[in-house]
């Protein structure tokens, strides 16, 4: 029974397929109708049937549009207008100086990724846990200069006022050694100039180090970071820092001064002897180089009996072979007699 | 005192080998008989470059100018197996004609750097003159400092190497010889002959180091002839 459903099957499916061919058909296009002249030029080999297949379909095909000009924008002169890197954007200006820094970290120039901001962040902010002075970096680009017309440490006196001592650095990415500290008022009369200079130069020192500038960031906080500590010590203990005293200086200076007039004076004394003596030594050194490259030597000469019948020579000397450069020269010393080797 | 061809240790003065035989007319049998006319610097391999071979003249005639006396050549070849660099430097020592070097300075004042440059060797052969001032370890010692510039391919430059390290060993030698030249002396005189120094013992006792040597070289020779 069901042998006969699968013939019954088959032959429904033969008989279908030609009229699904011809719906097929339909669908795509028409296949080429040969004209009367066309068949009497293949018959004289006017043309090849191919040529007139590929003709009849290249006429068929639709030329392609050319191509639409796009409407470019001209480039005016307002559209190279690049800002130059030494100038910092008004809205980055105020987002630097408009307020109280919220973040340890002022960054909103993107001037480093989000992972590095995130990792330097949080090292300000474990300092700041530990420490009784905040630490703030203001982060710019390298050849970035600060407008004159920014009273930096009046703002920061303004900001600060009545809260924590802060550190406030400056930092230039790429550039540590412009790198500027600031303090706030109570902590600076803590501070001296002397102490802040060396904070400050300890910091660039140890950041120049590194290659990278983000490392860089990093050298500088660590020790900035240490020497605030002993900042903390000194505005914990009240001490105002002294002043470095002018009348220092001046001593030195004036001690400096003797000591010179008395080397000058010294000299002046002792002058003609010295250029004699340097002169001196110099001609010996100049004459006894000439005379040591001018240097001949002799030899005294014995009669020497000749060896095997040689009228003049017959020293034998050492053989070497330059023929491997691993092995070392005393290796390759040949001693082997040469009826041995060759002959 | 060194066979070229077995390296065998001769006594002064030996005719030929008293190991292999080997004289100079066996040498000539080889390379020929007639003297030939060679330079200071003869590159018959073509080793070096022009550049590189005025480098070497002028190095040797630098050499020259130090040491009056004496004078040093180069020869570079190919040896094949037909030959060797000891007998060759030996035959050229004895047969060549260096045109370029003044008359006063003969073959026995030479010292002659030959290099093989098929085989990668080199050695050194110096006339009489030199015998009582260079010995095989000398010569290995500037072959030695030209070893590792050969074997860069530099000759020039071992060249100069070499001639540096002989010139040192050399001045120094001259010191030596003109503040001891006895100790110099004593390396190339012939062995005294029985009959002289008999004649010396009778002639008087023994006074000084010198005479004390002769009495020991006496008394070896008596043990010898018994």
């Amino acid at each position: 029974m069901s042998g006969l459903r699968k013939f019954l099957c088959f032959t429904l499916t033969l008989l279908a397929l030609p009229l699904i061919a011809a719906e097929e058909a339909e669908k795509h296009d028409p296949l080429p109708q040969w004209s009367e002249e066309d068949a009497a030029r293949v018959m004289r080999g006017e043309c090849l049937i191919s040529d007139a297949l590929f003709r009849l379909q290249e006429e068929e095909a639709e030329p392609p549009p050319p191509p639409d000009v796009l409407d470019m924008p001209e480039l005016g002169p307002e559209s190279l207008n690049v800002v130059p890197p030494t100038e910092i954007l008004d809205e980055d200006l105020a987002k630097y100086f408009g307020q109280k820094p919220k973040s340890y970290l002022v960054d909103p120039q993107k001037l480093m990724s989000r992972q590095e901001f995130r990792d330097r962040l949080s090292f300000l902010k474990y300092h700041s846990s530990d420490s009784n002075v905040d630490f703030y970096v203001y982060v710019f680009d390298e050849q970035q200069i600060i407008p004159a017309n920014i009273q930096v440490d009046s703002l920061f006196a303004q900001y600060f006022e009545g809260g924590r001592p802060a550190v406030i650095v400056f930092y230039y990415m790429g550039a540590p050694d412009r790198s500027e500290l600031h303090l706030t008022p109570e902590l600076m009369r803590s501070v001296g100039e002397g102490e802040r200079m060396r904070a400050l130069q300890s910091s660039i020192n140890q950041a120049v180090v590194k290659s990278q500038a983000v490392d860089q960031l990093d050298g500088f906080c660590v020790q900035m970071s240490i020497r605030i500590y002993w900042m903390e010590k000194a505005f914990a203990s009240g001490v105002i820092a002294p002043f470095i005293k002018p009348e220092k200086a001046d001593i030195n200076e004036q001690e400096q001064a003797a000591r010179v007039a008395a080397a000058t004076s010294w000299f002046k004394e002792w002058q003609l002897p010295i250029y004699l003596m340097l002169g001196v030594i110099i001609v010996g050194i100049i004459t006894g180089s000439i005379r040591r490259a001018r240097q001949k030597f002799y030899f005294t000469e014995y009669e020497i009996a000749p060896r095997m019948s040689g009228s003049h020579a017959a020293g034998v000397g050492a053989v070497i072979s330059y023929a491997s450069a691993k092995i070392p020269p005393t290796m390759q010393r040949e001693q082997v007699p040469d009826y041995l080797r060759r002959m | 005192m060194k066979c070229p061809r077995c390296v065998q240790k001769i006594h002064r003065g030996a005719e030929a080998c008293p190991h292999c035989g080997f004289c100079l007319s066996i040498a000539d049998a080889e390379f020929g008989s007639v003297e030939v006319i060679v330079r200071t610097l003869t590159d018959a391999a073509g080793l070096m470059r022009k550049a590189e071979r005025s480098l070497v003249q002028e190095a040797i005639e630098r050499f020259s100018k130090r040491f009056p006396q004496l004078f040093f050549a180069v020869y570079t070849g190919v040896f094949r197996e037909s030959a060797c660099l000891r007998q060759f430097g030996f035959w050229l020592l004895n047969r060549g004609a260096f045109e370029d070097v003044a008359l006063h300075r003969p073959n026995a004042a030479g010292i002659l750097l030959v290099m093989d440059v098929e085989g990668k060797a080199a050695g050194i052969t110096y006339g009489y003159l030199l015998d009582p001032y260079l010995d095989e370890d000398d010569t290995f010692q500037c072959l030695s400092k030209a070893h590792p510039h050969w074997l860069d391919r530099r000759p020039d430059q071992g060249i100069l190497a070499l001639l540096k390290t002989l010139e040192k060993i050399l001045k120094k030698k001259s010191r030596g010889a003109r503040k001891d030249p006895k100790s110099f002396k004593r390396k190339v005189t012939p062995p005294p002959q029985i009959g002289d120094l008999v004649k010396r013992v009778r002639s008087g006792p023994v006074k000084n180091a010198s005479q004390k040597y002769d009495a020991a070289t006496l008394a070896v020779s008596k043990e010898e002839s018994k």
